[in-house]
């Protein structure tokens, strides 16, 4: 493991954020995963669903439910990465140690996609955590022998992981840290989800795949309502493409920027 | 004893422009190693540019600044190589040690060199406490291990005494010192210029980013003695000390111009004066320091 890399790790772990981050997630998790599971319970009560705990996209959506929270944790954890390193002037320092700049970058993007996916493990760990129990309770399945539910269990920790990258290149982007979350948490939880709900409820599908959390659900083939998720999704692994370029395009805009640009 | 074999820092007409503002005008000076590096200039120079290029924080405009051949992000090893005190800056929740054993895998140094360090420079016990409980004085000190860390062959210091007690200042004195004798490069900054004279062995002055001077301070006859002579009229003291052999010349302090005559002979210069009837309001003897030349040195290049 390179130094640069080694660096960048203790660097997160010798400040509090990362468990925080880490029990939020898991907390969180477990709370928004039991919001599907809820969900599909009441419409099977009514009779709109029959056995909703077999049907494999809502076991995916409650596995998943922590995702829409976690993926902002780790996308906080990535702008407080690259950002708090602008607040207190540590950048110096770290371009000191490293002063090929991409290689220092791409050692704080490497172990932030590594804490990443701790939180994506630990987001969908949460999930299941909550699934059996509602799953074993009305003769559901776990769906653990399917290949599908083990893509998208794997597609989901990767989706969280890359939302770090989304905070790295805002971070980056945007040098005053609170500017910065402030931006990244309206965009996140605001902006980008109210312009996913005009589309859903439009049904405009193929806008809809488009939007980071519309690539999301098609990519873990999550089919959960709550979660605003498209009626036709586009393929996961085109909706993780999507996915991946919201998320690197920032990321490498800001570490190509900040190469160039001298240090204040 | 002289164990290093390390080139010398080569600042070679280096340029940097802002915005059409020139902070750093053709400026080429050398670090000799084995040798202490005075810095000198007034706020705004053009120091802390000058030594943000060399560590490649800044790109120049024109020009290199490099040690030996290689510019600092050529270096191999750069911790290795070079340690530097810039801004002392943390992050105020991680604690001093946190803070150098982020910085130790790149410098190639274990955990019992960091704590070895923290000894060193007399932070041992607040080690594990956070950094923003530290002193200005003690996040120096963490600054003067982290440039440690490394072992490295030069240190590039922006006024490292920054903050510390009198008690510091020596230390450090006393550091650069033993670290230039074993044939390593110091370039080191500072607006306490008798601190620059207690411990350098070159300077080099610079102003509104233009070299004014470069040269051994031993060159400087500092500590050799003038005597200072205020008096009514000026021209005709001139005349009379000139009739006797002194060698004076005029200058200037905030209470106007005055006769500054390389001689201690106070008997020889007050009678000289007084043969010529002129009043005489002040006459003493005073002792040639940094301050004294850094001010005429920045006089001469207006």
């Amino acid at each position: 493991m390179s130094g640069a890399l080694r660096a960048e790790l203790r660097r997160i772990t010798t400040t509090k954020l990362w468990w925080i981050a880490l029990i939020c997630i898991f907390v969180l998790s477990a709370g928004y995963a039991a919001l599907p599971a809820s969900v599909a319970l009441l419409q099977s009560r009514a009779g709109v669903a029959s056995a909703p705990f077999t049907d494999p996209g809502i076991v995916r959506s409650i596995y998943n439910g922590g995702n829409v929270l976690s993926r902002i944790l780790a996308m906080v954890v990535g702008i407080v990465a690259i950002g708090s390193e602008y607040r207190y002037g540590t950048v110096v320092s770290s371009y000191l140690a490293t002063p090929r700049r991409l290689r220092m970058l791409l050692g704080k993007a490497t172990a932030l996609l590594i804490f990443g996916v701790l939180y994506g493990i630990t987001s969908v760990g949460a999930g299941m955590l909550v699934a059996a129990p509602f799953v074993l309770a009305h003769n559901g399945s776990l769906l653990l022998n399917q290949p599908e539910t083990w893509r998208s269990i794997i597609l989901g920790v990767c989706s969280i992981a890359l939302w770090t990258m989304i905070g790295m290149g805002i971070g980056i982007l945007i040098k005053n840290m609170l500017v910065a979350l402030v931006v990244g948490i309206i965009l996140g939880f605001l902006v980008e989800p109210v312009i996913s709900l005009v589309f859903f409820l439009n049904r405009w599908d193929q806008l809809l795949n488009l939007m980071p959390s519309g690539a999301t659900n098609a990519m873990l083939e999550i089919t959960s309502p709550v979660l605003f998720a498209a009626q036709h999704p586009t393929p996961w692994w085109l909706a993780g493409l999507i996915l991946a370029a919201w998320c690197l395009v920032p990321a490498l805009a800001g570490m190509l920027s900040a190469v160039r640009r001298d240090v204040a | 004893m002289v164990d290093h074999d390390v080139p010398p820092i080569v600042i070679d007409r280096l340029i940097k422009s802002y915005n059409g503002t020139l902070a750093v005008h053709n400026l080429s000076f050398v670090v000799e190693p084995g040798r202490v590096t005075g810095f000198l200039g007034p706020n705004g120079a053009g120091k802390t540019t000058t030594m943000r290029i060399l560590v490649g924080l800044a790109t120049p405009t024109t020009g290199t600044a490099t040690f030996g051949d290689l510019t600092y992000a050529e270096l191999p090893h750069p911790q290795q190589t070079v340690g530097c005190v810039l801004d002392a800056s943390f992050h105020p929740a991680r604690s001093g040690r946190n803070h150098l054993r982020v910085l130790a895998p790149t410098a190639g140094a274990s955990d019992r060199r960091v704590d070895k360090l923290l000894g060193q420079v007399g932070l041992g016990r607040v080690a594990r406490q956070p950094v923003a409980e530290y002193s200005t004085g003690m996040r120096q000190r963490l600054a003067l291990a982290a440039a440690m860390l490394g072992r490295p062959d030069y240190l590039v210091l922006d006024e490292p005494a920054n903050g510390l007690d009198p008690e510091g200042i020596r230390w450090l004195r006393g550091f650069l010192r033993e670290f230039a004798a074993s044939g390593r490069a110091v370039l080191v900054s500072s607006h306490l210029l008798n601190e620059i004279e207690a411990t350098a062995d070159d300077i080099v002055v610079i102003n509104r980013g233009r070299l004014i001077a470069q040269l051994p301070m031993s060159e400087l006859n500092l500590g050799e003695g003038t005597t200072r002579a205020r008096v009514s009229d000026v021209g005709v003291a001139l005349q009379a000390l000139k009739a006797i052999g002194a060698d004076v010349q005029t200058a200037a302090d905030e209470r106007g111009t005055y006769l500054r005559i390389h001689s201690h002979d106070v008997g020889r210069v007050g009678s000289a004066l007084f043969s010529c009837g002129i009043v005489v309001d002040e006459l003493a003897t005073e002792r040639r320091d940094l301050e004294q030349e850094f001010f005429s040195m920045l006089e001469g290049s207006r």
